[in-house]
């Protein structure tokens, strides 16, 4: 079964679209010659340029898909993903933590741990983060491979393999420049090809007005679908299953922390900008755009609400759990609402727009790794003297055996489909505990670097054996999360909880009985051992600051807006 | 031609003209042969193919390698 095919205009929008990708890989393989501009992009980004590549490099193969299909299951509280567990943690990220990960002249995240803190704490934070990036691209990988199977009828390894070829292609030929570059057109992309489905959505629907009334006729309890914080006084009062607490302490404060500020996946397109200011400046514009994309990723679950629920609606979806064979669950949302308004051409464009998402990620998480692999794992432990000529070589290959390891995911998910649960689970434990050993590393002059390795070790472990137990004694979960019928995104916010936590209290308690390094040592690397940021005087439109505060402001009156 | 990073700018704008012709003509044959899909006499593919147009040609305009040369790009 597949829902429908493409027109040959469409074929020319998709093929066009690869031929452009692999056009800027092409154009930059001259210039991409030294391992300072295969790996950080010459320090040259712009703001404009990192600031988007920040964002599209975030999403994930099925974040139109996967979010319009959460909105169409919870409602429109998955707005919240984008807005209060992102923005306060990418501003944070843009006006405190830059100026330290900046201005130590680090090459990664696990680049900045080893000057605050020595070997042992890179080497684990490299390693995890190496082996749970190419897991998650292969991962990614399938899931795409899988949708355009159900969707048009693509063969699975064709996709598979002519995406993440293209992929390797351009990546090994430009470099990060050529992954950033392409981040930005892959970003234009998938507005240019998503925004049919809200504009001619809301024309059905009557309106913002219209839709609004629609759900509430169509569904029972229509009110938790429609509010962000008014129904979050219990966990029984939304379908989601969270309460307020969940969302501000487990989403926003460590989920959206951690990832936002320490997965170098995103802090790499921001860390190699040409100056200070550019450093700040490009996540805040990134702030701005990540708060754009719920119009076009909520909005059409929204939209799904209010067309496919319908009394006799002749299509009716159902949970992924309850479907049987021929039958449209929550996740086909968006590909069917698609199919709704776009004929040939715009068809094509929102196939590009699905694609274009999936690669920007996985474009990211080779260009990622591959700078990890070689700065923080190939040199200080394998070869720790060699030619520039070596390790761009060495940039080169790993990126394209990370191509490739990822496929061997892909297909092994194939057979194994839970693994795709476990994984993304897995991803979860390496971020919080992260998260606290940066913080401390940043704002705590006392911590050593024994603390920090054993703090992080510790925060590790600690997640791995509460989802092992979890899964080995289904009652251990009313001493995770506090109660028996916690859901499992319940679960994994208070897993991140306990870890973060373990990682900080074990990291302090530690430093407490080791010595620390000097205070000279640690300039430009802590808060109150770096001497204040001479800022070069700037109108004040070119401040980052002020925009900052205007993204804050923006993201509080939308809260108030949607209460 | 040397890729510099101002030129993504001109790439965006030239694959959205690209884009917006495609769909401009697609949407011209669409004038006569509607497709079956949902609101198909609001004409959505001209429309948007005209909008795309519009943004590609401003693109290029504003970013066109041969003038902005030597500047420094933003």
């Amino acid at each position: 079964m597949q829902f429908t095919h493409l027109a040959p205009v469409d074929l020319a929008i998709v093929a066009i679209y690869f031929a452009a990708v692999l056009l800027v890989g092409f154009l930059l393989k001259r210039e991409t010659n030294t391992s300072e501009s295969f790996f950080l992009a010459n320090r040259s980004i712009t703001s404009w340029v990192a600031g988007l590549s920040f964002v599209a490099a975030n999403m994930g193969a099925l974040e139109l898909m996967g979010w319009a299909a959460s909105t169409y299951e919870y409602g429109i509280i998955t707005v919240q993903w984008y807005w209060i567990g992102s923005v306060p943690a990418i501003l944070f990220l843009a006006i405190v933590m830059m100026p330290f990960y900046y201005r130590s002249r680090a090459t990664s995240v696990p680049g900045y741990l080893r000057q605050r803190f020595g070997e042992p704490s890179r080497a684990l934070s490299a390693g995890s983060f190496a082996a749970m990036t190419l897991l998650m691209s292969g991962i990614n990988m399938f899931a795409m491979a899988k949708v355009m199977q159900l969707m048009l009828g693509w063969n699975l390894h064709f996709s598979i393999w002519a995406s993440a070829l293209t992929v390797a292609i351009y990546v090994v030929l430009g470099g990060l420049t050529s992954a950033i570059l392409n981040e930005v057109l892959q970003f234009f992309l998938i507005w240019m090809g998503a925004l049919v489905i809200p504009i001619l959505g809301l024309i059905e629907c009557g309106g913002w007005s219209g839709l609004t009334r629609r759900i509430i006729t169509n569904l029972p309890h229509a009110s938790s679908y429609l509010h962000v914080w008014s129904t979050l006084g219990s966990p029984q009062a939304n379908p989601m299953g969270v309460d307020w607490f969940g969302i501000i302490f487990g989403l926003a404060l460590v989920a959206g922390f951690g990832y936002w500020t320490t997965d170098f996946l995103v802090v790499q397109r921001v860390m190699v900008a040409r100056d200070l200011r550019t450093a700040q400046m490009a996540p805040v514009i990134g702030a701005f755009a990540k708060m754009a994309i719920p119009i076009i990723v909520v909005l059409p679950g929204l939209i799904g609400l209010g067309i496919f629920m319908r009394n006799g609606s002749p299509i009716h979806l159902v949970p992924e759990t309850a479907a049987r064979v021929g039958d449209y669950t929550y996740n086909d949302v968006l590909p069917l609402l698609l199919i709704r308004y776009a004929g040939p051409g715009l068809l094509g464009l929102g196939v590009t727009a699905l694609i274009a998402g999936f690669m920007s990620g996985m474009a990211g998480n080779v260009s990622a790794f591959a700078t990890v692999w070689t700065y923080d794992i190939y040199q200080p432990l394998i070869r720790r003297i060699a030619t520039e000529r070596h390790y761009l070589a060495v940039g080169r290959w790993s990126s394209l055996l990370g191509v490739l390891f990822s496929i061997g995911t892909a297909y092994f998910a194939l057979h194994f489909t839970s693994i795709m649960d476990y994984v993304q689970a897995l991803f979860s434990f390496f971020v919080s505990p992260l998260f606290a050993t940066v913080l401390l590393g940043m704002f705590w002059k006392r911590a050593t670097s024994a603390g920090a390795f054993w703090g992080l070790l510790c925060g590790m472990v600690i997640s791995i054996f509460m989802w092992g137990a979890v899964r080995t004694f289904p009652s251990a979960l009313k001493f995770v999360a506090f109660s028996a019928s916690a859901k499992p995104m319940a679960e994994n916010l208070y897993r991140m909880w306990w870890s973060w936590l373990t990682c900080l209290v074990v990291t302090i308690v530690v430093s407490l009985f080791t010595v620390p390094k000097p205070a000279s040592e640690l300039a430009g690397l802590v808060y109150g051992c770096t001497p204040k940021a001479v800022i070069e005087p700037v109108t004040w439109w070119h401040r980052p600051k002020v925009w900052a505060a205007l993204a804050l402001c923006t993201v509080l009156s939308l809260q108030w807006l949607f209460w | 031609m040397k890729m510099r990073q101002a030129n993504i700018w001109f790439l965006v704008g030239l694959l959205q003209t690209i884009y917006g012709l495609i769909l401009v003509l697609a949407g011209i044959r669409q004038l006569s042969h509607p497709p079956a899909t949902a609101l198909a006499d609001l004409h959505a593919t001209l429309w948007a193919g005209a909008a795309i147009l519009v943004m590609g040609a401003i693109f290029v305009a504003t970013n066109n390698p041969r003038r902005t040369r030597g500047k420094s790009s933003r």
